[in-house]
């Protein structure tokens, strides 16, 4: 297991080698999507400052709750960025073009190599921007000192959760072959996820919540982290994870075996 | 003149023909931004009013903002999109050689191209408007005026060229960068944020609203939006701007491409 663990760690730092050295030979577009995330953060927590000059709650959230959630959706979206979803595009090439006939050849798991392969250097960068917010912002909701310990995990748990609930949606791919819908989705269940729960109608939460846990991605720990003594979200969430992982191995495993290659 | 006007008509259809092969895609680009304007932007905005339909917020009751976004939802889809990212690629792939022989120019491919896609977009909005309606009557569709709505949809032309003139400029610069789909992303989200599409732009601060006052960027969203739902729009000023914005735009697209195919080279035809 210890082998297999530092077989996997080995050959993602190949990746991450890769990666980096191919965002340097592009400086410009290196630089462009710095300032493409700045400008998206800047637009969106901006937007938000601006409602609340006009009211004091939202629901049950003042600016900073509200700010500090806000922070915390981006952080996660940075982490699927930077180190999942530049591979979610070209998963459906993979298959159509059959080079998935090679990541099943090879001797590392085919999620790990079709999903984990791209990873995005410029977005990290941005976490010398969002990190900051995010202290900022906790320290104006005045987090406990167990929610400040937690934190880190907690935008960890909630990463994994998202590109779970990613995987599990891609899997689709296998059968339909185009990838453009598929991704479309995603970006819009992202989009869902990144509001708190509340300002949803109940019977939409309860569909986001109990079928596709999609709620749960960043309202579960940061309503967690306000008030450590209310678990019901987390709760579900944790079931949530467990679930997908399941379901991922089961659904994964179907698509491979209706994968038809075009290459041989 | 016969001949010419075939060969629009001819690339508008190919085109639609192209864009209905995929299906999935159809039916996603169907209903994704009925999704988006129903659950996400209605919800939050229900939210800010905590539900109360006598809340005034900056001249908007709740019925005013859903209707206003409502109309954001049906102007968006009409104006928004364009060729940036297919222009940059065939330009950066040397497609655009072909273009350099045939008797129909880049820019007029891409032109009906996007005229196509105008009007499938209309297209989406007859269907999922009417959809909607049938689903849910009295959800708030604006009272609006056929005049009223012949005046947007005409303005709506105009300002969907200017946000496509925005993206032929972008994808011109192909010519000299390899990759350009963050440029897109960039000018997308300010143009979201700065024509009115999240949050009316009488709700910014005076400060920006008067940099926003010279700007094209108000034109995308906001004015057929109000001209749509019967605010008051000063409609001389607004029709000045996008006139002189098309004509600096294009004027900037003439020039991009003529500086632009010096530097171009491929191999082969």
């Amino acid at each position: 297991m210890k082998s297999k663990i530092k077989h996997y760690w080995q050959v993602y730092l190949e990746f991450l080698r890769i990666s980096f050295a191919h965002a340097s030979q592009f400086r410009l577009h290196f630089i462009l999507l710095i300032l493409m995330d700045i400008v998206f953060y800047g637009t969106t927590l901006y937007s938000i400052s601006i409602i609340y000059n006009f009211v004091g709650y939202i629901k049950i959230w003042d600016k900073h709750q509200f700010l500090f959630f806000t922070v915390f959706s981006l952080v996660v979206d940075q982490i699927i960025t930077t180190f999942t979803s530049e591979s979610y595009w070209g998963f459906a090439i993979l298959l159509r073009k059959g080079d998935f006939d090679f990541l099943l050849l090879k001797p590392l798991h085919t999620i790990f190599l079709s999903l984990f392969r791209h990873i995005r250097p410029g977005t990290m960068c941005n976490v010398f921007i969002t990190v900051p917010a995010l202290i900022y912002f906790g320290i104006q909701v005045k987090l406990s000192f167990l929610a400040w310990v937690m934190l880190p995990f907690l935008l960890l748990f909630a990463s994994a959760l998202q590109i779970s609930l990613d995987i599990l949606l891609l899997s689709s791919i296998f059968w339909t072959l185009e990838g453009r819908g598929i991704n479309l989705i995603l970006l819009e269940l992202q989009n869902l996820s990144s509001w708190p729960n509340f300002i949803y109608p109940a019977t939409m939460q309860r569909a986001l919540i109990f079928v596709l846990p999609i709620l749960l991605i960043n309202s579960a720990p940061v309503r967690w982290l306000y008030n450590i003594s209310d678990v019901s979200l987390m709760f579900f969430a944790v079931i949530a994870i467990v679930v997908l992982s399941f379901l991922i191995r089961l659904v994964w495993h179907w698509g491979t075996r209706a994968y038809e290659s075009a290459s041989s | 003149m016969f001949a010419y006007a075939k060969k629009w008509l001819i690339t508008i259809l190919v085109r639609l023909e192209l864009i209905s092969t995929y299906k999935l895609n159809f039916i996603i680009e169907l209903f994704a931004p009925l999704f988006v304007l129903v659950f996400v932007k209605l919800s939050i905005w229900y939210s800010v009013y905590n539900g109360q339909h006598d809340l005034i917020l900056n001249h908007y009751t709740l019925a005013d903002m859903i209707q206003y976004q409502v109309g954001v939802f049906i102007f968006s889809i009409l104006i928004g999109g364009n060729s940036t990212i297919a222009l940059s690629e065939d330009i950066r792939l040397g497609r655009v050689t072909s273009f350099l022989l045939y008797p129909f120019s880049l820019w007029e491919h891409f032109t009906a191209t996007y005229i196509s896609d105008r009007l499938f977009r209309l297209l989406l909005i007859a269907i999922t408007l009417t959809l909607a309606y049938l689903a849910v009557p009295s959800w708030g569709i604006p009272h609006f005026s056929f005049l009223s709505l012949c005046i947007a949809l005409l303005f709506s032309v105009g300002a969907g060229m200017l946000w496509y003139s925005i993206g032929f400029i972008i994808g011109l610069l192909a010519f000299w960068l390899d990759e350009l789909w963050t440029l897109h992303v960039i000018m997308t989200t300010l143009a979201q944020f700065l024509s009115g599409a999240t949050i009316p732009l009488s709700f910014y601060p005076p400060w920006l609203q008067s940099a926003l006052h010279y700007l094209p960027f108000s034109l995308l969203a906001s004015t057929p939006v109000r001209i749509f739902i019967g605010k008051p729009v000063n409609l001389t000023y607004q029709l000045t701007l996008l006139v002189v914005w098309l004509c600096l735009l294009q004027g900037l697209v003439y020039f991009t491409w003529k500086k632009g195919i010096k530097n171009y080279s491929a191999a082969g035809i």
